[in-house]
């Protein structure tokens, strides 16, 4: 511990010394930590920070946890990386409340904490935010379902996350909004259930169970017309139980993520609109501010949207969306 | 053969039925649309990638062993058949046996790992848990496999029996649990591996081998999360990296509801198949009764401890132990 | 055929040469600077019961490991009926016609008399059955375990029980029942009546005594006095990995092997 942080002061010490002697600036080190090393989402943050990284002259420094919900794993990462030298973190937080404590020692060391693409909680326990809106990209969906479903009455499938993640909350409750229901505001982390949803099962984000828990679905309510999906995976895996029961031409299928696949289905007519997030641009705007922290002091603040967007075949009558083509431009994951 | 079983039949073989008809019957009351037979073909459908992990499982544990791998086997199964038939141009069945072999492969390892180094099975199948993941998410470069001939995927078509869909790998599980009961309790093998899970030192001094016994297990079990990897591609369409990773302990809960005892030597083969059919009705009766599935995985906790109890006490009763 | 030299033998024993069915000479095994047998002799006649008896470290247990085939001796040789023979393992020894009961019951406890009776030696049905489909003749497993029991007048009613269930006394039946039954010379039993009740002691002394009757030699360590001296033809007194002496029961009295056993007295001054 004191090791590293008599480390740090000498950096730090030796970093200002340079400056004050108007040399070249020390190359600013930046600590990327994401969830999982292997979800393509985390692979396209990666290849954004290293490109800004590289463009901005800065050493990245990268790290991952062992799977989803590896806390452990990105804290022991982050303190090797403060000990390496890095003085910015960007981090993919798997557990938003248990990574605050690492981050405020972090903090308290003079080191910047950047958040992206999910919150801590509390959100003020890093120094900023950038992140897609889930809330909005939820509304961006809900608001395509409601005009293709056009004048039928809804009948809402909504294939979750699991209990309790903000996220899929987010995500949930924003589709709901932009559907038109009554929906929680964007900061509760409970589902919303209105009358139109007829069916809520939990998905855990994977494709087997997406496509069970559109199965059991069905058996609940045959008439199902809309179904909200948390990701693309589970979106897959609900259109092979739709066509099973013959019903993929009359559901509203919708996603989001944006990643190539996604983009793929929406192609092929499984998924009727996705919402698309884009991960390069966390990870370098991310970068972008660190750089500039290291170079000036100046440190970002508050929450960014790093925007999201509609991708659909389909564009329908008042809602904005981008096409399949622009979206595979976009995309994250193999092309 | 009633004259070869046991003079009073457990209350670990018939609990697990009693259990199933119970979540039945509760779930027939709570929905309409339960009790059919579109409905039990579905559920049938859902269990049958758990159900066929739950053969290799359910002999590993008749040997006093564990297999902590199964469900990652199943999935680098699953990668290594649908690359192989898609990216690679591979004829369909070759790929196919590829897959299978790749797994049985993991589990030759597992065995002789068990066998020659003699490793507690729990830490082996710990290891190689961790190793089938990694190379799955390498191999995959963690994309999902989508171009598959539709050959590969043909189990998962279905066929009509009176009104009811039913798919063609639902057949095949109930198939192969056929032939593991046959083989367990017809064939000297099968009484073989009963006996080294029993007592392995006895089994080794009436001069069978038991190390070869053991391999035979781990290798069969591999073969088995092969043919589950097939069902999992039919089923879903996909090679998916990400697959397998619930179906870990879900293989093993289905073993424990099943009645089949983790000390090995005692429990069948069929109780696999009726503990996976429990998992698979309650997350099917729930879903239909609106309720979260967080009660789904309660309610799977409570069961398994009552299955152990309730497989301890008979074994008290009828004396011995 | 008694060895002069190394083994003194007492007064009582049989004095024409009776048919031998196993004879060992010179048995010697060491580990490091622990010397186990010692140039160990042994002779066991046709239809007899012969007891081992010791003190610990005597070389009794491993005189009956080498018999058995779960310990090859360092040098020495060992005979079965006249050939010689050399075990390498405990599955040489069974091939050869030698069974073993251990002394920890090599059963499996929930699994059914009739399965382990035939544990390692099941009996396949007849035909395509059998041979390509590998199924098991349980009915006909079922009838002789219940004709070997029948012989040894080992009273358990029915062959579809678990092992587990029986008493200690009944186990020990299953136990030496499956090593009759395939045993074709010599049956031998490590200390077949401990942990046994006086009357379940009492009926394996029996049970021993049909063994033999059956055409088989019997070999018993055991610790227990008055059990061996009811039982035994013939007493071998193992001490520091030597054969001490044979002893006739009916000659010599319970104190006088004791201290034979223990090196209090030298055989030949025994009367």
């Amino acid at each position: 511990m004191q090791r590293r942080f008599a480390a740090l002061l000498s950096l730090a010490a030796l970093s200002a010394a340079l400056r004050s002697a108007a040399a070249q600036p020390a190359q600013p080190i930046i600590g990327l930590i994401t969830k999982t090393e292997t979800n393509p989402f985390f692979v396209k943050m990666k290849e954004g920070a290293q490109a800004a990284a590289a463009a901005r002259g800065a050493k990245l420094l990268s790290g991952a946890g062992k799977n989803d919900g590896d806390n452990a794993g990105q804290v022991t990462a982050m303190e090797n990386m403060i000990g390496a030298g890095a003085q910015v973190i960007l981090i993919t937080v798997s557990d938003s409340k248990a990574i605050v404590p690492a981050i405020r020692r972090a903090r308290a060391r003079g080191v910047l904490v950047i958040a992206l693409d999910s919150p801590t909680d509390p959100v003020s326990a890093t120094d900023a935010l950038f992140a897609t809106d889930n809330y909005k990209a939820g509304q961006l969906i809900g608001q395509y379902a409601r005009r293709a479903l056009g004048t039928a009455a809804a009948q809402i499938a909504t294939l979750d996350l699991l209990p309790g993640h903000p996220v899929g909350a987010q995500r949930h409750n924003g589709f709901l909004s932009g559907f038109g229901l009554t929906a929680p505001a964007a900061n509760v982390n409970t589902l919303g259930q209105p009358a139109a949803v007829v069916c809520m099962a939990d998905s855990y984000g994977d494709q087997a169970k997406g496509q069970t828990a559109m199965e059991n679905c069905l058996q609940k309510n045959p008439g199902i017309n809309v179904v909200y999906t948390i990701n693309e995976p589970t979106a897959a895996g609900a259109f092979k139980a739709l066509k099973a029961a013959g019903r993929e031409k009359r559901v509203v299928l919708v996603s989001v993520d944006g990643g190539c696949q996604g983009v793929r289905d929406v192609g092929a007519g499984a998924i009727a609109a996705t919402a698309q997030q884009y991960p390069l641009k966390m990870a370098a705007l991310g970068v972008e501010a660190g750089v500039a922290f290291v170079q000036t002091g100046k440190k970002p603040t508050g929450y960014t949207d790093t925007g999201v967007a509609l991708i659909a075949a389909k564009a329908v009558p008042g809602v904005d969306s981008k096409d399949v083509k622009t979206g595979l431009e976009l995309c994250f994951g193999r092309k | 053969m009633a004259a070869w079983r046991m003079t009073r039949p457990s209350f670990g073989a018939i609990g697990p039925l009693l259990a199933l008809l119970g979540a039945c019957l509760f779930f027939a009351t709570q929905s309409d649309r339960f009790f059919t037979g579109d409905n039990f073909a579905l559920v049938l459908q859902q269990v049958m990638v758990v159900g066929v992990i739950a053969i290799g499982q359910t002999l590993v544990v008749l040997t006093a062993g564990v297999d902590l791998s199964c469900g990652m086997v199943m999935a680098l199964g699953g990668i290594v058949m649908t690359t192989l038939a898609s990216a690679s141009g591979v004829p369909v069945p070759v790929a196919i046996a590829c897959g299978i072999g790749v797994t049985a492969l993991f589990g030759a390892i597992n065995g002789w790992l068990v066998t020659a180094i003699k490793l507690p099975p729990f830490i082996v199948t710990l290891g190689t848990l961790n190793i089938a993941f990694a190379i799955t998410q390498l191999y995959s470069d963690a994309q999902t496999v989508t171009e598959i001939p539709e050959s590969m995927t043909a189990l998962g078509r279905t066929f009509d029996i009176g009104g009811t869909s039913v798919v063609y790998g639902v057949v095949l599980m109930l198939l192969l649990y056929g032939v593991a009961r046959f083989v367990l309790r017809e064939t000297a093998a099968g009484r073989h591996v009963y006996a080294v899970g029993n007592n392995p030192e006895a089994t080794r001094l009436t001069g069978i081998p038991t190390q070869r016994v053991l391999l035979g297990v781990y290798v069969t079990a591999g073969v088995c999360y092969g043919l589950a990897a097939l069902l999992s591609v039919a089923r879903t369409g996909v090679g998916d990296p990400n697959a397998g990773q619930t179906e870990n302990l879900d293989a093993i809960t289905a073993v424990v509801l099943g009645g089949t005892s983790l000390f090995g030597g005692r429990g069948s083969v069929l109780g696999s198949l009726v503990g996976a059919l429990i998992v698979g009705v309650f997350r099917n009766g729930l879903t239909l009764m609106g309720v979260s599935s967080v009660y789904q995985i309660l309610i799977t906790g409570v069961l398994v401890i009552l299955a152990v109890t309730a497989d301890q006490l008979s074994r008290r009763g009828q004396g011995g132990r | 055929m008694m060895a002069e030299a190394t083994t003194p033998s007492t007064s009582g024993v049989n004095a024409d040469s009776p048919t031998l069915v196993v004879q060992a000479t010179g048995l010697v095994k060491r580990y490091g600077h622990v010397t186990a047998l010692d140039g160990m002799d042994f002779e066991l006649r046709d239809r007899e019961i012969l007891a081992v008896i010791g003190d610990n470290g005597a070389g009794k247990s491993s005189l009956i490991r080498a018999l058995s085939g779960a310990l090859i001796p360092d040098s020495g040789e060992i005979c079965l009926d006249g050939k010689r023979v050399h075990f390498r393992s405990p599955i040489d020894a069974r091939r050869a016609g030698i069974e073993t009961v251990y002394q920890e019951l090599a059963v499996a406890p929930a699994m059914t008399i009739a399965e382990n009776l035939f544990l390692g030696r099941e009996v396949r049905r007849a035909g395509v059955l059998g041979s390509v489909l590998r199924m098991l003749d349980k009915k006909r497993m079922l009838r002789e375990s219940a004709e070997y029991l029948a012989e040894l007048r080992i009273g358990i009613g029915s062959m579809t029980q678990a092992v587990e269930t029986l008493s200690g006394g009944q186990r020990q039946g299953v136990a030496v029942a499956r090593s009759a039954a395939f045993a074709r010379h010599v049956v031998i039993m490590d200390e077949p009546t401990a942990a046994l009740g006086v009357k379940e002691g009492t009926q394996v002394l029996e049970l021993i005594r049909r063994v033999r009757d059956r055409g088989l030699a019997v070999v018993l360590i055991s610790h227990n006095m008055p059990h061996v001296f009811e039982i035994a033809d013939r007493i071998h007194v193992a001490r520091l990995g030597k054969r001490a002496a044979v002893l006739d029961p009916k000659r010599v009295s319970m104190s006088d092997a004791v201290a034979v056993m223990t090196g209090a007295i030298a055989a030949e001054q025994l009367a």
